[in-house]
């Protein structure tokens, strides 16, 4: 506030831009991919158990080896996945605090314009 | 054999279409993950955050996984085959060429135990069928060459990781099964429409059957499985076998064998020389064949050299024979090369079988006359090959025919050489020498015809121009006259140690081999030559000065008649300026030879020993046996075996009087 009254608040703050939907897309696609990974190495690992249970010798050794080899491999990845879900679960949480905070500065702003009109016309 | 692994094929096929379909049911969940992670990566974003994209990598595992999965399945075929198979006697190539295709699905190999057990499972057919293989009709065997070669291809992969499948396969085959079989490769070999009515051994075909046939062999007689001599003989039996009936046999012989030494890398050289063997053992046929269609036919003249070598021989001859060998090679220089370079005792014995049962001078005039090859050259051969073989053997009756069969050689090598006897190669010097000094009976009818001035006197005076020659014959010689001595002495032992030194009957025969007296007649040749006293040489300074003191004393008259020696008088020279020195610390040989003929009473005869020498005088005898330096042992028994006064007061010695060193002394005085 000056002598001649609410001073004029600047440009307006921009709408806080962020694909909080897609986010939240890729969010449930990751955590049913991990689902989904989680649930094959599941059956795999029993299915593969079987095998090797009717087996005998170091040939079922060896195929054990090979299987349990390639589910590592998945299990990796899904491990990899669940970071990467709780990176974006972060990531959204920040955006939408940052998304809120952009809220908030555009309604000091409009305020702050609100006022500053006000006067102008009230001269 | 191990267990059968996957003995429940319903398991397998159960596995691999449920876990496929699992991994395809996760195929969407990952395009949909792919499409999410794309679309949010795409979109306006101030933050600048983006989302990994695990797509690819999560497909490539899934890949992997399937790669997994399928296997069980295939397990199963193929194991269902085997039981099939099993019952309907259906060729063996599906089944094998399942696992084979199984196999190479896996990547890294490591599932490959599997497969090897699967296989093992159809182990107990292709046994059956290889053992039985040498019972099969020509016509039975050409149609079964796929099935054969499939089962050969297998036993040689699978024995490189598992050399006991050679065991379970090879293990137990009686002479007849595997010589039919090798009959029947060798008949597949050269099959031809003329002669079989079979389809034409196309090269290509051969090889597709004789490669893994020639591996799986390989592998067994590598690892033991089965003995390469009787193989080896056994290829030599089947060769004849194999074609007895044929318009032409001695003809698809040699194609057969020149097909099986085609692939001489993969079998051992037992077998190749087996082969080899035979070639000679059929040598009038071969021979005939040289002289009628080799001779006379062109187109037909480079098959001589390539049936009897392969490329390994026909490498190891050029090295040899240089620019010396002809246009083809004969079998008898195979042999000879073969015996020389060591390939293999088989190898050696073939060419001694052979060498000894054609006369000497037929084989000189074969390789030198018939072949072109340098007469230095055969020689060394041919006398390598012979003398090394006889001494190996250390058999009496191989050494008698060897040293006969040598001095034949020596005889060829004289007339073919017109009496110079100085062309004569070290190498055939040392194999007579070593050949006549291991067998007495030579020895003694060298002596013999040196004593009578007859041929042997030229051959002993060239054998030791060579060192090594001369040493070997001078320590053959002082071993017989030692052996003569033990035998001698043994006659005047009695049973409780009396020794007895009346009317001892010492034949001059048993004597013959003595080298003073081989030097004794020399003398009197080199005397009748007029060679200088000075060029004689010390009788008792062992090999090299008996060589020096002999070379010199040549014959004159022998060289005025066309033979004789060139007489290398720098040489002799500078060796006896060389060897002068130590000359007066040797022993006198008579006093070695009492010294080894005390050591021989003392093991041979301990009842002499105890009866006539104290037990301090025992004592020292025994701690002078038990040194086992030679050099100490000759030492400590020289200072027991003194003269009285030269020994000191308190010394330990064997006196002249004692009845065992009279005897001995008296022995070895009259042998010298």
């Amino acid at each position: 506030l000056t002598a001649d009254g609410p001073r004029h608040p600047g440009p307006r703050p921009a709408e806080f831009e962020f694909p909080f939907a897609l986010g939240r897309q890729a969010l449930a696609a990751m955590e049913d991919e991990l689902e989904e990974l989680e649930a094959c190495v599941r059956s795999h690992d029993d299915a593969g158990a079987e095998v090797c249970a009717a087996a005998e010798g170091v040939s079922a050794t060896a195929f054990e080896t090979w299987l349990s080899t390639a589910l590592e491999r998945l299990v990796t990845a899904r491990t990899q996945l669940a970071d990467d879900i709780e990176a974006l679960r972060t990531q959204l949480a920040v955006a939408e605090r940052r998304r809120a905070d952009r809220q908030q500065a555009i309604a000091t702003w409009e305020r702050r314009m609100r006022e500053h009109r006000e006067h102008e016309v009230g001269r | 054999m191990t267990s059968r692994t996957f003995a429940r094929p319903d398991v397998l096929e159960a596995y691999s279409p449920a876990m496929l379909g699992r991994v395809a049911a996760s195929r969407p969940q990952l395009e949909a993950y792919r499409a999410a992670v794309r679309a949010f990566n795409a979109a306006p974003n101030e933050t600048g955050v983006t989302i990994p994209d695990r797509t690819e990598q999560i497909a490539a595992d899934l890949d992997w996984l399937e790669e997994v999965d399928r296997q069980p399945a295939l397990f199963a075929a193929a194991l269902r085959s085997v039981d099939v198979l099993r019952w309907s006697g259906s060729p063996l190539t599906f089944s094998l060429a399942l696992l084979r295709e199984t196999w190479g699905l896996v990547p890294d190999g490591r599932l490959r135990a599997v497969l090897a057990q699967l296989a093992d499972a159809r182990m107990a057919e292709m046994t059956e069928l290889l053992r039985g293989a040498g019972e099969l009709s020509p016509e039975q065997f050409a149609a079964r060459a796929d099935d054969l070669a499939e089962a050969f291809a297998w036993v040689a992969d699978a024995s490189v990781d598992r050399p006991e499948v050679l065991e379970t396969v090879f293990g137990d085959w009686d002479a007849a099964q595997m010589r039919g079989l090798l009959a029947n490769l060798s008949r597949y070999a050269s099959a031809s429409d003329r002669v079989f009515g079979l389809r034409a051994g196309e090269p290509e075909e051969v090889e597709r059957l004789l490669e893994p046939a020639a591996r799986a062999l390989g592998a067994a007689l590598d690892h033991g499985v089965l003995d390469a001599a009787t193989v080896a003989a056994l290829v030599g039996d089947a060769c004849p076998a194999a074609f007895d009936g044929f318009d032409d046999p001695a003809f698809h012989q040699t194609q057969g064998r020149q097909l099986l030494l085609g692939h001489a890398d993969d079998l051992p050289a037992e077998i190749v020389s087996g082969l080899a063997h035979h070639a000679i053992t059929a040598e009038p046929v071969v021979a005939r064949l040289f002289a009628d269609e080799v001779g006379g036919t062109p187109g037909f003249h480079s098959t001589p050299a390539t049936i009897y070598l392969d490329h390994r021989f026909q490498a190891a001859l050029d090295d040899l024979l240089g620019d010396a060998r002809g246009p083809f090679i004969h079998p008898a220089t195979t042999y000879a090369l073969l015996a020389v370079d060591g390939w293999s005792a088989g190898a050696n014995e073939a060419a001694f079988a052979f060498a000894t049962d054609v006369h000497p001078s037929l084989t000189y005039e074969r390789l030198v006359a018939a072949e072109g090859i340098d007469g230095l050259v055969a020689q060394r051969i041919l006398a390598s090959g012979l003398g090394q073989h006889a001494v190996r053997s250390g058999d009496p009756d191989v050494l008698e025919r060897a040293a006969t069969t040598l001095y034949g050689l020596a005889d060829a090598h004289a007339a073919q050489s017109h009496g110079r006897w100085y062309s004569m190669d070290d190498g055939m010097r040392r194999a007579l020498a070593m050949t006549i000094a291991s067998h007495p009976h030579a020895l003694k009818e060298l002596a013999v015809g040196i004593s009578r001035r007859e041929t042997g006197a030229p051959l002993l005076v060239e054998l030791l121009r060579d060192d090594a020659a001369a040493g070997s014959l001078y320590q053959g010689a002082r071993s017989f006259q030692i052996d003569r001595l033990a035998e001698q002495f043994a006659g005047r032992v009695d049973a409780d140690g009396t020794v007895s030194t009346e009317t001892p009957d010492m034949h001059a025969g048993n004597l013959l081999a003595d080298p003073r007296r081989l030097y004794d007649t020399l003398d009197l040749l080199a005397d009748e030559a007029g060679a200088g006293e000075e060029l004689r040489g010390d009788i008792f300074s062992g090999a090299t000065n008996l060589l020096l003191g002999l070379v010199p004393k040549v014959p004159v008259k022998e060289v005025a008649q066309g033979g004789g020696l060139l007489v290398d008088i720098v040489r002799l020279e500078s060796e006896l300026e060389a060897l002068g020195a130590d000359r007066e610390e040797r022993f006198a040989r008579s006093h070695g030879a009492e010294l080894t003929l005390l050591a021989h009473v003392h093991l041979a005869h301990p009842e002499a020993i105890e009866r006539h020498l104290s037990e301090e005088q025992q004592g020292a005898l025994r701690d002078a046996m038990d040194l086992t330096d030679p050099v100490a042992r000759e030492e400590a028994l020289a200072e027991l075996w003194q003269h009285d006064d030269a020994a000191g007061a308190d010394d330990v010695i064997i006196p002249r009087d004692n009845e065992v060193r009279v005897l001995i002394e008296w022995m070895v005085g009259q042998a010298s």
